[in-house]
């Protein structure tokens, strides 16, 4: 047993990866879904109701989607990351590991599990949303699905890093978990600053929706301050971990 | 320092409360030593330090190895866990060569092997205590800090902890802290006195017992009751005595050196049948309670 296999391990016997797999593949279902009959459903509700949409095109099938990801999907990704990360929440747990192990062992295969589960789950259900678009409505161009399906995945990892960092301020998972989205929240509200909404995490996000309706690739700068900011959080959580008592 | 494990006026303070003021203790190579105290007098702030969980506000600590197995006073562990993967997983992170026979090999040995294959959410809080201290011996640690162990056991599961540590004599330097005086008293060759933060005492148990040695001698006769007792009374060295309803001679001694060498002496030129004699037995926590007080 090894602590590779040990989150490898929770990830499966606590179902957590059904969790993730669930969420993101319900909206991966239902994104596509809903653009092809909303207008029949609000149809049937009246002349006036369909009016108040605007038109529909096949991109948004993987906007609803990506829409839903970035908020619910978030929140699952910060639950199940917060009772991963946050491991001196069970201090008798975190006494048995960190006087066998350093932090930096603990931590990283935790970090890299979560990640690895949450961007799974995201490409599981982007996968169900580009296929049930391409069934529903139209196929859209695989590259600019992968290529924007990479950037939102880049944005999970910087989640991740968000929420490993919460959890070397406090213990509680719960407190974990909704202070990292409360996090997440605030840089998404500095995107709205335009001078820096192209050096913010919160770009990628909405790289995918650009992309596909034939936005140009502008996105080195956030990818470049999201990889120093996922670097930076990782160091500075290890640092703090190492010198916070049990 | 000679001490496997060792303190050098180690204080730690919360704020306004000093959990340990300037303690030094000196664990020899080998020994198992019980640091023992009432509750709150630093013990387990004290282990938390020598585990590295814990920094001193001042002072240094000193652990002669890096192979060191440590057991909270509250074993836990993820539910989903079961027995043998916990003990695995101690065995792995040990990474001292241990082979995977070690882990099978030692929850048996700690009354856990049926039960191995089950997941520890299932485990009574005895048998939680059982499996940590599996986790804590299974790489053969050559110092381990025990924090009560004991405390939450069944007579049987206590029983069978205390030959666990006792086994360890000789083989691992144990730091063992309790508060039930009666386990330290069986396992222990070394002690430490802990209270309010403050080393009273630390040496030999046997050292400490003698100190406080009893001035009362029980006398056990098969006849004579009465002439045994008048003739302890005349000798100068006697101060007061009593025969108990069971017709043994209670003798308070005023002077112990003399009646070591003359209480047998007295016995013998009454004639009668003397079946004992004994110093009344000085417990641990009388002395305890009398270096505490």
């Amino acid at each position: 047993m090894t602590l590779w296999k040990l989150e490898l391990l929770r990830l499966w016997r606590t179902q957590r990866w059904l969790i993730l797999l669930s969420v993101f593949g319900v909206f991966g279902v239902l994104g596509p879904l809903t653009v092809r009959f909303l207008p029949d459903l609000m149809e049937s509700l009246g002349e006036d109701a369909v009016g108040s949409l605007p038109p529909l095109t096949t991109p948004d099938g993987i906007a609803q989607y990506i829409g839903n990801a970035t908020q619910l999907g978030i929140l699952a990704v910060a639950f199940v990351g917060a009772a991963s990360l946050a491991f001196d929440s069970n201090v008798e747990m975190s006494i048995f590991l960190r006087t066998r192990a350093s932090v930096r062992e603990i931590f990283t295969p935790r970090f890299v599990v979560t990640s690895a589960a949450a961007v799974v789950a995201f490409l599981f259900g982007l996968t169900l949303a580009y296929i049930g678009t391409g069934l529903l409505l139209d196929w859209l161009d695989i590259g600019e699905v992968v290529i924007g399906g990479a950037l939102f995945s880049l944005y999970l990892v910087f989640a991740v890093a968000v929420i490993g960092f919460v959890s070397s301020l406090i213990k509680r998972v719960p407190g974990v978990a909704l202070l990292s989205v409360g996090i997440l929240i605030v840089v998404g509200l500095l995107s709205l600053v335009s001078p820096l909404a192209p050096w913010l995490p919160n770009e990628l996000i909405g790289a995918i929706d650009s992309l596909i309706r034939g936005g140009d690739f502008d996105y080195w700068r956030a990818i470049i301050v999201t990889l120093v900011l996922i670097v930076a959080l990782v160091g500075i959580t290890v640092r703090r971990l190492e010198t916070r008592e049990v | 320092m000679d001490a496997m494990v060792g303190t050098d006026a180690v204080s730690k303070r919360y704020q306004d409360v000093v959990a340990l003021d300037r303690v030094d203790l000196a664990v020899p190579a080998g020994s198992v030593y019980g640091l023992v105290g009432p509750n709150g007098a630093g013990k387990t702030t004290m282990l938390g330090i020598l585990a590295g969980l814990r920094d001193p506000t001042s002072g240094s600590i000193h652990v002669g190895t890096t192979s060191v197995g440590v057991l909270p006073d509250t074993p836990k562990f993820d539910g989903w866990l079961t027995g043998r993967e916990v003990v695995d997983l101690a065995r792995t992170l040990a990474d001292n060569g241990t082979p995977p026979e070690a882990v099978d090999r030692i929850l048996e040995a700690a009354g856990l092997a049926s039960a191995a294959g089950r997941r520890s959410r299932t485990y009574s809080r005895g048998m939680l205590q059982r499996l940590g201290l599996a986790a804590a011996l299974v790489s053969n640690p050559e110092v381990l800090l025990l924090d009560e162990p004991a405390a939450a056991l069944d007579p049987a599961g206590r029983r069978e902890v205390l030959d666990l540590v006792s086994d360890m004599h000789g083989q691992s330097t144990v730091l063992f802290s309790s508060h039930i005086l009666e386990d330290v008293q069986e396992v222990c060759d070394q002690i430490g006195i802990l209270t309010r933060g403050q080393l009273v005492y630390q040496g030999s148990l046997g050292g400490l017992l003698d100190r406080h040695v009893s001035n009362r001698y029980l006398i056990r006769v098969r006849s004579g009751v009465e002439t045994v007792r008048s003739l302890l009374d005349a000798e100068p060295w006697v101060t007061e005595s009593s025969i108990s309803a069971s017709g043994v001679i209670a003798v308070v001694i005023g002077d112990i050196p003399t009646a070591e060498r003359r209480l047998v002496e007295v016995l013998a030129a009454s004639g009668e049948r003397v079946v004992s004699i004994s110093p009344e037995s000085t417990s641990l926590e009388e002395v305890f309670l009398e270096v505490t007080k």
